[in-house]
């Protein structure tokens, strides 16, 4: 029974050290591409899209309790029915369309390649801040690409803010992701940019069953995430 | 007990709602082929006979976290009066946003809006004079107007979101729903050109009307030819438009149903029709404000 106590006792301590370590560490901050790079005429750019995993739905956000989760979910599930029925994934495809083409102004060895695992899967790389937190460096060799761009996109649909139980606005037009690149021979971060682009519906949202200003919305921040994409490219 | 559920049913409800606004509708059409005479179309303008100028605001009404620690000890009673007041003080900060976005963004066009005091909307309808009827002369085939002109804060740009509705007839006041037509039209002028907008600053009031004019009678024809039934139903598929509304570049979703002076007419995903400087013709058409379509 003692060795018990003494076990679990040991299994706090480390969930503890686990959690702060977690709260302290600093976010990547943007890395912004230098055109500098593709002075190399060889240089070999593989891209590689990531597609989210779920349809497009309302993102919660705030809702910090299960009862307060139910009471939000409730709330917003007319829309979700909306945005699962008519939000498809084309215009991620463009926006997906869009980074080879940026790349491919830069440089003429560009393509689109396929994981043969998945990223989640790669080692753990322990490096500081402006290295990728995955070992992409092993990948070098089986795509014969010297850069890898990997356009990640984890949400789209809507995003609703709350206090508790309470709604701190509209839904809103949302898509949200990552745009980075590594370079396969350090495992640094050549290019790094969050994408979290939020848009408010112009006027009344609750207006079911098309929900016009929330869908109009999420059009909007799908052309505001492509223009930030031209930008940072 | 069961009216307390009822607040908190109701708080919840009227939290998610969005706060009003007098510049925006939703789209009600009731009228279904039973269109308009194209020759006896009148139109009336709501009380206000004055130009209504204002900023253009940001209408994002959302407010950051407000964490509020609920008494335990309160019982199910007290729980659900502290999330009605938690609800209760989270809208107010709403409408709060809102009303503040307004009058930061009417500041720097306050010259235009004291220019505009001197403007009627009878004066910028020209010709369309003879459909005007006044307020207490309407009849059911009246439809009334209530538009509303923007500005953006450099003065380079100025729009008009008109209101536009028809009510139902005295003998179907029973009905719930009393209004057979209601709709948004929106026209956007193109930018200004140097000149343009130094005569604006310098208080031209002529220039002014002008633009204001072209805007509201923009706004007129497509009101009329919506409620006649001129807008071709062979509509092309849904796709997207960009439009610069003097905030930044906007998206709509929508259909071509009609060109006119330089204008493309959208109806988005609304139902709202949106004119728009067509982008291929150069703002050299475009730039007389004058011309009489």
């Amino acid at each position: 029974m003692k060795h018990l106590g003494l076990k679990f006792q040991h299994f706090l301590v480390v969930g503890m050290v686990v959690l702060l370590s977690a709260c302290g560490s600093t976010p990547q901050p943007t890395v912004a591409l230098s055109t500098n790079l593709f002075a190399k005429s060889d240089l070999k750019i593989g891209v590689v899209y990531t597609p989210p995993k779920d349809k497009a739905t309302t993102h919660i956000y705030g809702a910090s309790c299960l009862l307060c989760y139910g009471v939000a979910s409730s709330l917003t599930s007319s829309l979700d029915t909306h945005l699962e029925s008519t939000i498809d994934t084309s215009e991620l495809t463009k926006m997906k369309e869009l980074v080879l083409s940026e790349y491919t102004q830069h440089s003429q060895n560009v393509e689109l390649v396929t994981l043969p695992i998945s990223i989640d899967k790669l080692k753990k790389f322990k490096g500081e801040l402006g290295f990728a937190k995955k070992d992409f460096r092993e990948l070098k060799d089986t795509l014969g690409v010297d850069m890898l761009v990997v356009f990640e996109v984890s949400r789209y649909g809507a995003y609703r803010s709350f206090s508790s139980y309470i709604p701190n606005g509209d839904p809103q037009g949302h898509v949200a992701g990552l745009l980075y690149s590594v370079d396969l021979n350090n495992n640094s971060y050549l290019q790094y940019m969050v994408i979290d682009e939020k848009v408010q519906p112009s006027g009344e949202w609750d207006e079911a069953p098309k929900f016009p200003s929330v869908t109009t919305a999420y059009y909007q921040a799908i052309e505001n995430t492509k223009q930030k994409i031209k930008d940072a490219i | 007990m069961r009216y307390l559920f009822l607040i908190f049913i109701l708080g919840l409800v009227g939290c998610g709602s969005t706060p009003y606004r007098d510049d925006y509708t939703k789209h009600i059409n009731l009228i279904s082929n039973n269109y308009l005479d194209d020759d006896n179309f009148e139109f009336s303008f709501t009380e206000n006979p004055n130009v209504d100028l204002r900023g253009l605001y940001s209408q994002n009404n959302t407010v950051g976290a407000s964490p509020i620690l609920y008494q335990g000890g309160a019982g199910v009673a007290g729980l659900l009066i502290q999330i009605g007041t938690h609800s209760s003080l989270i809208q107010s900060q709403r409408n709060e946003k809102l009303a503040k976005e307004q009058e930061q963004a009417n500041k720097p066009i306050l010259p235009l809006i004291n220019l505009t005091k001197e403007i009627q909307l009878i004066d910028l309808i020209g010709r369309l004079s003879s459909q005007l009827v006044n307020l207490e002369n309407t009849v059911s085939d009246t439809v009334k107007i209530k538009p509303i002109f923007f500005s953006n804060s450099d003065m380079t740009e100025l729009s008009l979101k008109s209101i536009v509705w028809l009510p139902f007839q005295d003998e179907n006041k029973q009905q719930k729903q009393n209004l057979k037509y209601k709709n948004m039209i929106q026209v956007y002028s193109h930018t200004f050109s140097e000149s343009q907008h130094n005569k604006l600053v310098s208080g031209d009031k002529e220039f002014l009307s002008e633009v204001l004019s072209s805007l509201l009678v923009t706004s007129l024809y497509i009101t009329k030819n919506e409620l006649t039934g001129q807008f071709s139903k062979n509509r092309s598929p849904v796709q997207t438009f960009f439009i610069n509304d003097g905030l930044d570049k906007k998206v709509i979703r929508g259909s071509i149903v009609g060109e006119k002076c330089g204008y493309q007419i959208i109806q988005d995903i609304h139902s709202w029709f949106i004119a728009y400087p067509d982008p291929k013709i150069t703002t050299d058409t475009n730039n007389d404000f004058t011309a009489q379509c």
